[in-house]
């Protein structure tokens, strides 16, 4: 049986208090363990919500437009409506999460305050700094980012993140992207592992990450928070492609619901995720799901429409 | 031999959540454990079932859980006719969930599950993220164990994450071993239970670095295996 060290094996820091603890780290890395070798959908409103939370879904994101439409309209992408995401949380039962602008601390103050269960600074949207990304500590709501390699993953918990996601090309349906920085990052853990001590110092500035985060991650030999895989996963095949690849859940953007039977489709990819190692239910579930969402290839793309380039 | 068979295997099902995190807590107990088996379909369970002293439900999502087992038909029989045979089954959050006989504050439509645990567990009990919250909690059952090695404290750390609570229990069968205290205007709520071979706890103690509630289980298991 292969066995991954999991993530904030530590003890709590109430210490023998009577009081309880809020907004605890613990508590933020704690929910995406929860939600771990689940399916986080992407959804627009309270009916779509409805269909992922039947169909498995560990939690829902709830945004506008999916990312294949944000592509389409371009224009300034931001934060949904608070109005549409209350609906959503009344709609279901499991965590809904939502996306902010990167930077963009003050649409992250209002998601907290509707009590999203988890915000996305998400490079899906467009940017609204360009140097810095929210500091994420001073919040009490958790939160996920995106990166496509060790240094960046680590940036991000440095501020704060408690889960962690690839930055696949959202809205394209093509997986490439997102197989790209689930390996990166898988080998540079690996790298770390593998390195002398003092080598740690130099990597560390090499990757632009903090001394004290790579060495944990060679203590552990994985992230110290839950990591998915996210962007261009259309088909229960790619899901479980990235399950293989040794992330610890998929998110599922436009591939659902620009898809012929979006409530089929998702359906499968959860079993898929559940199923990964198994090639045989693998291709029950991919029989006759219909027509898939309509791909661009990541090659294609300019490089300003390349999502995966935004966030520092 | 003597040395495996005083040893237990615990497989842990391990169709969503925080799975990993038990087996690791499991293997943190070298003296009790033997291995652990993670348990994903009707096959896996058949294949194990014979050589398992007990099984963990973990914590994750309930309604995803209870949607793949929906599904995973064989799988779902084979855990029902465990808890009836009375074999030993723990479930943390979602897993207490997944074993209690009433379930309220489901999805719309309601969620199967496996039951066999005389009680009545609200879902989502404290209400959304923000309200999750740490505290240590009193439980009697474990201090014999002696302290928490981290804090010195014969507490334990009660890591709660969109809890549920056990609202009710449905007869004397059913022992309540934590309950909450210290929150104001919220004390008193049952938060941990054992029905003979059959543990539930509302908490997190697999993302905690204590293993005592774990050494409960086990115990249980040994237990159950002796007789």
């Amino acid at each position: 049986m292969t066995f991954q060290t999991p993530a904030n094996l530590v003890a709590p820091t109430t210490n023998g208090t009577a009081a309880p603890a809020k907004n605890t780290f613990v508590l933020k890395a704690g929910l995406a363990q929860n939600l771990k070798g689940g399916v986080i959908m992407d959804v627009i409103n309270a009916e779509q919500a409805r269909i992922a939370e039947e169909a498995g879904a560990c939690a829902v994101m709830a945004l506008e437009r999916v990312p294949a439409d944000i592509r389409k309209d371009g224009g300034v992408a931001r934060m949904s409506d608070p109005k549409m995401i209350k609906e959503i949380q009344a709609a279901v039962s499991i965590p809904v999460m939502a996306k902010v602008r990167i930077g963009h601390f003050v649409e992250a103050q209002i998601l907290e305050s509707i009590e999203v269960d988890y915000i996305d600074e998400s490079e899906v949207l467009t940017p609204a700094d360009d140097t810095h990304h929210i500091d994420k500590q001073k919040f009490g709501v958790p939160f996920v980012c995106g990166c496509k390699n060790l240094g960046e993953a680590l940036r991000r918990i440095n501020e704060g993140a408690a889960m962690i996601r690839t930055k696949g090309e959202a809205g394209t349906g093509d997986v490439v992207n997102a197989v790209r920085h689930a390996r990166t990052l898988m080998s540079e853990i690996r790298k770390v592992q593998a390195m002398a001590d003092e080598e740690l110092y130099a990597y560390a500035k090499d990757i632009q990450a903090p001394y004290a985060l790579v060495c944990e991650v060679k203590k552990l030999g994985r992230l110290p928070v839950v990591n998915f895989a996210a962007g261009g996963v259309a088909t229960p095949a790619d899901a479980a492609l990235m399950m293989q690849l040794g992330m610890d859940g998929v998110f599922v953007g436009s591939g659902i619901f620009k898809s012929g039977d979006p409530a089929k489709r998702a359906r499968a990819i959860v079993q898929a995720v559940t199923n990964y190692n198994n090639p045989k239910v693998l291709a029950e579930v991919s029989e006759d799901l219909g027509e898939a969402m309509v791909g661009i290839n990541c090659f294609e793309l300019k490089e300003e429409q390349q999502f995966e380039k935004r966030g520092w | 031999m003597s040395q495996t068979t005083s040893k237990a295997t615990i497989g842990v099902v391990a169709l969503q959540g925080a799975f990993s995190e038990h087996i690791f807590m499991l293997q943190r107990l070298p003296q009790l454990v033997a291995s652990t088996v993670e348990i994903r379909s009707a096959q896996d369970f058949e294949k194990y079932k014979d050589s398992i002293d007990g099984i963990v439900l973990p914590g994750g999502e309930s309604t995803t859980m209870s949607i793949i087992l929906e599904r995973e038909t064989g799988l779902a029989q084979g855990l029902k006719q465990w808890i009836q045979d009375g074999k030993p089954i723990w479930g943390t959050c979602a897993g207490l969930i997944m074993l209690s006989d009433v379930i309220t504050s489901t999805k719309q439509g309601g969620q199967t599950k496996l039951g066999g645990l005389r009680t009545t567990v609200r879902r989502n009990a404290f209400g959304r993220q923000s309200d999750s919250f740490e505290i240590d909690l009193e439980i009697p059952a474990i201090e014999a164990y002696g302290p928490n090695p981290a804090t010195g404290s014969l507490k334990l750390p009660g890591v709660f994450i969109r809890a549920p609570v056990i609202e009710a229990v449905h007869d004397e069968g059913v022992q309540v071993i934590a309950k909450l205290q210290g929150r104001e205007g919220r004390e008193g709520e049952i938060v941990a239970v054992k029905q003979g071979n059959v543990l539930g706890s509302s908490f997190h103690p697999e993302l905690t670095g204590d293993v005592r509630f774990h050494q409960l289980f086990v115990d249980i298991c040994l237990q159950n295996k002796k007789n």
